[in-house]
């Protein structure tokens, strides 16, 4: 089964990008079932039902989810069919006489019996042989079906059976009798059916675009993937697309873009241990998109009550939350993300208050990366503080929860060890108990107070503590996950930041590609 | 009581139409990856043409999955000439070894150790050329199909093992039979 032999044009020269094959298995099963149904004969040769460029047009119209037409125009012909038939009239016309040919449907259409409904006609209007019509009327309504399309509207109607219950009895009963509306009603049906079945076989439209889009310029520039300098580029370069306006979009779409090709080459690695091909399985960059969720952070938890972050310190935070690996391996792109995607968005809200000028453009005129990586060191402090706030509710409740969160940072278990914490069974009781007698403890409870003391926060202070003291464990859990996170962008990027911190010719020279950027997209 | 019966009747035929329909999304989940899955015309090919080489595995197909037995079940519904119900409630099935519908009767006589033979006929003449009629059952969840060829006294006869799914077929009666001819 090779799809990208089989795939229109307009679809295959895009199926021979490594990424751009996202459709699922099951779904390219689909296509080769329908490319090898045949019509029914006793013994001879056997006859393909579906013709090859016909089978090609019908996967990519639902790969390129262009199908209310089909819907539309099936549902007339099947409504045609029923009205001027028996009540098997649909198993029979496409499946018994197998009338899925131009010359077999007019043949059909030729003999059948006067339209059942009052006001309502189905009449072939003969042509060149080939581009016959059948014209059908339901009062004011008329539509014409050309018998060119009917293989189509065959293939469209074998694959609807494929997923949808019970689809002959429907179609009958929907349409038997029945006038203009029962049409758009069940054409309408039938499109939410092929909606839902596609959600779980094809990555969602915008997605698909903008993958499309990104590999498109990794093959033009002959790049692996993207660094820093190229998501900037990638971004200029987009200054007239839909959805690529703003920098932290983009930003935000490569980074997914990587996660769901190092998911998929994961996977890809992982099932084929043995021949590891450098071609992408579409199965698994597929799912790699359904597995985001995984590695995320959830931010807004954290800054509900216990409100463990402010929302303006979540909002520095957020791209690491959502993409930690990416934020890590694309320092400048989550610096000019924080950075210019704000000045960006101040500068849109401007252009919609009407009041855009040149100050508008105003940059600042300190050196925002070196604040913002002061922000993310002071960051990592004040989680320090927030968890020992937390451990002194807990103590306080006598919570055995203290001790996952003691163990959340290691070095705190090291030293009770030295006070013979290998003795005791590592009952959670027993060593809450040596915590609680431990001098070396008594001096870090104290700071745990005070810790609790500086915090004023929702679910700090003495009226709004919650009783629930697992939702403080869990969240500080979550808390010290997004803290070593940061941590390690910190470390691994040491001498990027420095840099970035010590000299701002960089945050200058960003700024003025922003600036000059922006002005041009304002029109400014 | 017999309300009762019925109710617990009625919840065991969910559980399992339940546990079949997980059992065909598996089955059709696991089918894509190894090629197996059926089209629709390859489904209405197989009760047309029983006999056919891609038939006998694509009815076995069949049998494994809910969705494709459901479809089966629809075109024999409207692709056999005549339809015989079940006979009796299957708390009362014993076996038959005649059973007379409204438009044929089945006879089925054991021959040998091994052997027995089916015969068919057919209580109105049928216009149709086929010396060979086929009777597809469904027993347990499962359908078989007998082939049986016209003799010189214009009665259908054909042979099956005794030991087989479609003797067992022939002879419960709860079987729902189609005779399917061109």
């Amino acid at each position: 089964m090779n799809i990208e032999a089989r795939e229109g044009d307009a679809h295959r020269g895009a199926l021979k990008q490594d990424f751009a094959v996202e459709v699922s298995e099951h779904l390219r099963a689909d296509f080769t079932l329908l490319r090898e149904a045949c019509l029914f004969t006793s013994g001879d040769a056997q006859k393909r039902k579906f013709t090859e460029k016909t089978v090609d047009k019908f996967s990519q119209h639902i790969v390129c989810r262009h199908y209310s037409g089909l819907c539309y125009e099936l549902t007339h012909l099947c409504w045609a069919i029923i009205n001027t038939g028996s009540n098997a009239s649909l198993l029979d016309y496409f499946y018994i006489h197998e009338n899925i040919k131009p010359e077999r449907f007019t043949s059909h259409f030729t003999q059948v019996n006067e339209c059942q409904i009052p006001q309502a006609s189905v009449r072939l209007n003969a042509q060149e042989a080939g581009a016959d019509f059948l014209d059908i009327t339901i009062h004011n309504h008329q539509f014409s079906l050309s018998a060119s399309r009917i293989n189509l509207l065959a293939t469209c109607l074998e694959w609807l059976l494929n997923f949808v219950p019970k689809l002959l009895e429907t179609l009958y009963e929907g349409l038997n009798g029945k006038s203009y509306n029962a049409i758009q009603s069940m054409a309408s049906d039938l499109q939410k059916q092929i909606y839902h079945y596609l959600h779980d076989h094809l990555p969602p439209a915008k997605v698909q675009a903008k993958f499309h889009l990104m590999s498109q310029y990794l093959s033009t520039q002959s790049l692996p993937q993207f660094d820093d300098e190229h998501i900037l580029l990638f971004w200029l370069k987009g200054r007239e697309r839909q959805g690529m306006s703003r920098f932290s979009t983009v930003v935000r779409d490569i980074f997914q873009y990587h996660q769901a090709l190092a998911s998929a080459q994961n996977a890809n690695a992982m099932l084929h241990a043995n021949d590891i091909s450098e071609h992408l399985e579409s199965e698994t960059v597929f799912s790699a998109l359904e597995a985001f969720a995984d590695e995320q952070i959830n931010l807004h938890i954290l800054t509900e009550v216990p409100k463990l972050l402010s929302k303006q310190q979540a909002e520095k935070l957020q791209l690491i939350a959502d993409h930690p690996k990416q934020s890590e391996n694309f320092p400048l792109s989550l610096m000019r993300y924080v950075v210019f995607g704000q000045y960006q968005a101040k500068c849109i809200q401007a252009q919609r208050n009407q009041v855009l000028s040149i100050d508008s453009f105003a940059l600042p005129p300190l050196n925002e990366y070196a604040a913002l990586l002061q922000t993310f060191t002071a960051q990592v402090k004040l989680v320090e503080q927030t968890w020992m706030a937390v451990l002194h509710i807990l103590f306080l409740e006598d919570s055995d929860d203290a001790l996952a969160l003691l163990s959340a940072k290691s070095n705190f278990l090291d030293i009770l060890s030295n006070e013979k914490v290998n003795s005791y069974d590592r009952n959670k009781k027993d060593l809450l108990t040596l915590i609680n007698e431990s001098e070396v403890f008594k001096g870090f409870k104290a700071q745990c107070k005070q810790a609790y003391a500086r915090n004023n926060r929702q679910g700090f202070t003495a009226s709004s503590q919650l009783s629930d003291l697992t939702l403080y464990s869990d969240n500080t859990l979550l808390l010290l996950g997004l803290s070593k996170t940061l941590e390690r962008i910190l470390h691994k990027n040491e001498a990027l930041f420095t840099n970035l911190s010590s000299d701002d010719a960089k945050y200058r020279s960003d700024g003025c590609i922003f600036k000059d950027e922006l002005m041009q997209r304002m029109k400014l | 009581m017999n309300q009762q019966k019925d109710d617990i009747d009625e919840e065991i035929f969910t559980a399992l139409q339940a546990y079949e329909a997980l059992k065909s999304h598996y089955l059709s989940t696991s089918a894509s990856s190894n090629h197996l899955r059926l089209s629709f015309t390859e489904i209405m090919h197989c009760a047309r043409a029983p006999r056919a080489p891609e038939s006998i595995v694509q009815l076995s197909l069949i049998n494994k999955s809910l969705d494709y037995r459901r479809k089966y079940r629809f075109v024999l519904q409207n692709l056999a000439r005549i339809h015989s119900p079940k006979q009796v409630a299957a708390s009362t099935a014993e076996s038959l070894l005649t059973r007379e519908a409204a438009e044929f009767s089945l006879n089925v006589k054991n021959m040998s150790e091994h052997y027995a033979s089916v015969t068919l006929k057919l209580k109105q003449a049928y216009e149709h050329s086929d010396e060979t009629l086929y009777l597809h059952c469904e027993a347990d969840d499962a359908f078989v199909t007998i082939s049986v060829r016209r003799n010189e006294e214009d009665a259908y006869v054909g042979q099956v093992e005794q030991a087989s799914k479609e003797y067992n077929a022939l002879l419960s009666p709860t079987s729902e039979m189609y005779v399917v001819y061109e």
